[in-house]
């Protein structure tokens, strides 16, 4: 048993989806490199009883990811973290799709009390934590 | 007789064996039947609700094998029985340490979380052990389908309480091979309470973070058409929009009870129950078990 790995966390009550929840909490320690090439991701079924949540959520979240190339799903031996090439560039629909969330995001942060000086640090250090 | 008595007290440990390990052969979450958490199995509450059981179970293997060894003379029918004791008991056991254990389950927080590395399925390594009782079944079984022309023609059925058959049944596929798998159903059934409900109670507000429930279908496609918007690869009966504006659409003339419209595995819009106002894109709400990709869209119940 590996003990001590890194952890995510998903919030039932939020309006995000469980599965894009676990998604985004994995991406986000892919990008940091807190999970490597190489290592390999609790099984589906694992992952769902640790979190409370069905199968098929986990299922859909790895699936998402392996799309997105980070991870190698084969039946029997769970998910892999592979090495991922470098993402080309994205097209202006997805860069405009990235905009809307991004603007959603900053308008409710900014209806929810937040100013836009607080927003834009925010901004920057998670640049320098993900870069 | 003798000999019978002897291989039914091995059948009798045996059993009572499998039965106290039973509480192991489960994800280390779930400790008989209840999600207590990994750490619960080997805290004193939980060392002691595994004795309370052990000793449960030993007792009635004692009660089975002093009956079985020291009192000579009895059927082979009631010995048969007096050999199951300790599956009696340790099913009476699995239940009462269900409810000691049962206080201790994890409240069911919405805000979880997991550690994400790969691990063991939370089985020890002795659980193979276990299988026994099962392939032995399947082992006799395929044992009489090649000796298929040695078995009688008819088969004692039932036996009368002093042992002599009182019912015969012919030779038949059904007859002879149903017995074999109907007494492993009962280990089965511990096994799968033992075992089981790893996702219960969970799916009906899990796979969709804010959704309880499914709303009925959203309706058909209007016939106009109408303004898709940048809503894209609608499904076939998804509501059409009815206009769009700077990346948010009102949907035509009902407002729907739901946070999302999905369609092909993707969510095309979300919004609120009191205006029916609908942010287009990937909304990032919804889960898998909505889907039916390709097909149709649904309306997940918001909970407010």
């Amino acid at each position: 048993v590996v003990a001590g790995g890194p952890k995510i966390r998903i919030d039932l009550s939020s309006p995000v989806a469980a599965y894009r929840q676990i998604v985004d909490a994995i991406r986000v320690l892919l990008v940091d490199e807190a999970i490597r090439p190489g290592s390999d991701l609790p099984s589906v079924r694992q992952l769902a009883i640790e979190l409370g949540v069905h199968f098929n959520t986990v299922g859909e979240a790895y699936r998402q990811l392996a799309e997105e190339g980070w991870l190698d799903l084969r039946h029997g031996r769970g998910a892999r973290v592979i090495l991922r090439g470098a993402p080309a560039a994205a097209s202006p629909e997805r860069l405009d799709e990235f905009r809307v969330r991004m603007r959603n995001m900053v308008a409710e942060m900014r209806a929810g009390g937040i100013s836009a000086a607080k927003i834009a640090g925010e901004l920057r250090a998670l640049m320098e934590v993900l870069r | 007789m003798k000999t019978l008595a002897w291989m039914l007290t091995g059948a009798a440990i045996l059993e009572a064996g499998m039965m106290m390990a039973l509480p192991y052969l489960s994800p280390r979450q779930m400790f008989f039947g209840v999600r207590a958490g990994a750490e619960f199995r080997g805290s004193p509450s939980g060392r002691k609700v595994l004795a309370q059981y052990w000793g449960h179970v030993f007792g009635w293997l004692v009660v089975a094998l002093a009956l079985l060894l020291g009192v000579g003379g009895l059927p082979a029918q009631v010995a048969g029985w007096l050999a199951m004791l300790p599956i009696v008991g340790a099913l009476i056991g699995f239940v009462q340490a269900y409810f000691r254990v049962r206080p201790h389950a994890l409240a069911s927080d919405e805000v979880r979380e997991a550690e994400l590395a790969a691990s063991d399925s939370g089985m020890p390594w002795w659980s193979w052990l276990a299988l026994p009782p099962f392939v032995g079944p399947v082992v006799a079984m395929l044992y009489m389908r090649a000796h298929w022309d040695e078995i009688p023609a008819r088969i004692a059925a039932h036996f009368a309480i002093n042992g002599e058959p009182d019912r015969w049944v012919e030779r038949t596929e059904r007859t002879v091979f149903a017995p074999p798998v109907v007494c492993r159903s009962d280990v089965a059934a511990v096994a799968a309470a033992g075992g089981g409900g790893a996702g219960r109670a969970h799916d009906g507000v899990c796979a969709c973070g804010a959704g309880v429930g499914i709303s009925p279908e959203l309706g058909p496609e209007r016939a106009d058409g109408g303004n898709t918007g940048r809503v894209p690869d609608v499904g076939r009966n998804l509501q059409q929009p009815e206009r769009s504006e700077a990346g948010r659409v009102r949907v035509h003339d009902q407002f729907w009870e739901c946070v999302e419209l999905r369609s092909a595995g993707r969510v095309h819009a979300r919004g609120d129950r009191a205006g029916g106002v609908y942010g287009v894109g990937d909304a990032g709400v919804g889960g898998p078990r909505h889907e039916r990709a390709g097909r149709s869209a649904r309306a997940t119940n918001a909970r407010v």
